[in-house]
């Protein structure tokens, strides 16, 4: 029984000493599915939650990163497509919501994260999560591990969205 | 604007990270997460809720038609309650089935589409089960009344039920028509506006198009 308990124990203790080093992974997941504040902090939970269910199942040979981007990125859609949520919060980019997160250099202006949010919002959740990965500059191997495409049809897509951004900002 | 000049923005992002969030994180051990319930995980739960119910009625509603078997409306009655009980199991263990074969470590594709596949049956479960309950509140007074204080309503007042199941046919086509309206001016509430989706098939040909979304995703 104590043996149990004390696994138990370091199972955690290793499993919080991962997510601490990974943290930007859930955090950065977080911030592209989710603008506004409250919900995302209930997002950030739902993944680690997931997260800590999964881990037992965690195969320690195999990349740490594509493993969490997998059940991030999947519960992030799932959480977006879930109850009442897609009304409140997804339509389009929330000042309010820019305005909360707290800035360290608050002079600097912040037309270029309102513009990447911007572009981040006009893209469907699949989408989103290549977009993700390759601002994350994850090569185009994990990209397709982590999605569940080919990649070949990764470089296809990546090169699309590039035309697509070059084309939506000289629309604008 | 290139895609690779919103990475500048992106590595800023990363460094305003809003500190509650990362706060949820260090706290791990102390939420409990293995106990926290997401809203599949609630879905799953209500479904085997459904499955100790309606076991229950068919352990009631199995000796009462074998009891009344002689009465022809009784025994409809309780059959009735009794396949409409089994068909209600079956749905929700298939359910419960789904949702335990959905591993979040899986690609994003897999799991979205098992998700969308999900979405599809409970939108096709919600209609099935739903709507005959403008009629199956006939049968389950019959065999309450009979059950509880041994009161044949069919036979007191068979004026009553066909009245009933007239009232329930012409419920069950106004639901549909109703709610095929409402489908254009949604309410405000989710749960609401699902349930009417479902009733309309509203839900439907959606589902339908996150199925395709994810195989065009796929392909191209």
């Amino acid at each position: 029984m104590q043996v149990a308990e004390a696994a138990m124990e370091s199972s955690q203790a290793r499993f919080q000493v991962l997510l601490e080093q990974n943290r930007g992974i859930v955090l950065k997941v977080a911030h592209t599915y989710c603008r506004h504040p409250e919900d995302r902090r209930d997002l950030v939970q739902e993944i680690a939650a997931q997260l800590w269910r999964a881990y037992p199942g965690y195969d320690e040979t195999r990349s740490f990163s594509t493993w969490m981007y997998r059940i991030a990125l999947n519960v992030a859609i799932l959480h977006l497509r879930g109850a009442g949520y897609r009304d409140r919060h997804v339509s389009s980019l929330d000042d309010d919501a820019l305005a909360a997160i707290p800035d360290p250099a608050p002079h600097e202006p912040d037309d270029r994260i309102r513009t990447l949010y911007g572009v981040i919002d006009r893209l469907d959740d699949l989408n989103r999560a290549l977009m993700l990965l390759y601002l994350e500059d994850r090569s185009y191997r994990e990209i397709a591990e982590v999605l569940g495409i080919s990649e070949t049809n990764v470089a296809t897509k990546v090169n699309r969205l590039k035309q697509r951004i070059r084309n939506d900002f000289s629309d604008d | 604007m290139e895609l690779d000049e919103l990475k500048t923005a992106w590595t800023r992002m990363e460094s305003r990270l809003d500190n509650a969030e990362t706060l949820v994180l260090r706290d791990v051990r102390e939420r409990k997460l293995d106990k926290s319930r997401s809203a599949l995980r609630r879905v799953g739960w209500g479904q085997a809720a459904q499955i100790l119910i309606w076991t229950l009625v068919i352990a009631i509603v199995a000796p009462f038609w074998i009891e009344h078997r002689e009465t022809p409306h009784l025994l409809g009655a309780g059959l009735v309650l009794h396949a409409y009980g089994v068909i209600t199991i079956c749905l929700s263990v298939l359910q419960v089935l789904m949702i335990g074969r959905i591993n979040y470590s899986a690609p994003v594709l897999t799991i979205q589409r098992q998700l969308a596949e999900l979405h599809r049956f409970r939108i096709r479960t919600t209609m099935l089960l739903g709507l005959p309950w403008w009629l199956l509140w006939i049968p389950c007074t019959m065999v309450g009344a009979m059950w509880l204080f041994g009161i044949d309503l069919y036979a007191e007042s068979p004026g009553w039920i066909h009245v009933s199941l007239a009232i329930g046919v012409a419920g069950m086509l106004l639901t549909v028509w109703l709610a095929r309206r409402l489908a254009d001016r949604p309410p405000s509430s989710g749960t609401l506006r699902r349930l009417i989706d479902d009733m309309a098939s509203c839900s439907l040909p959606r589902a339908a198009r996150e199925m395709d979304d994810l195989a065009r995703f796929e392909r191209e």
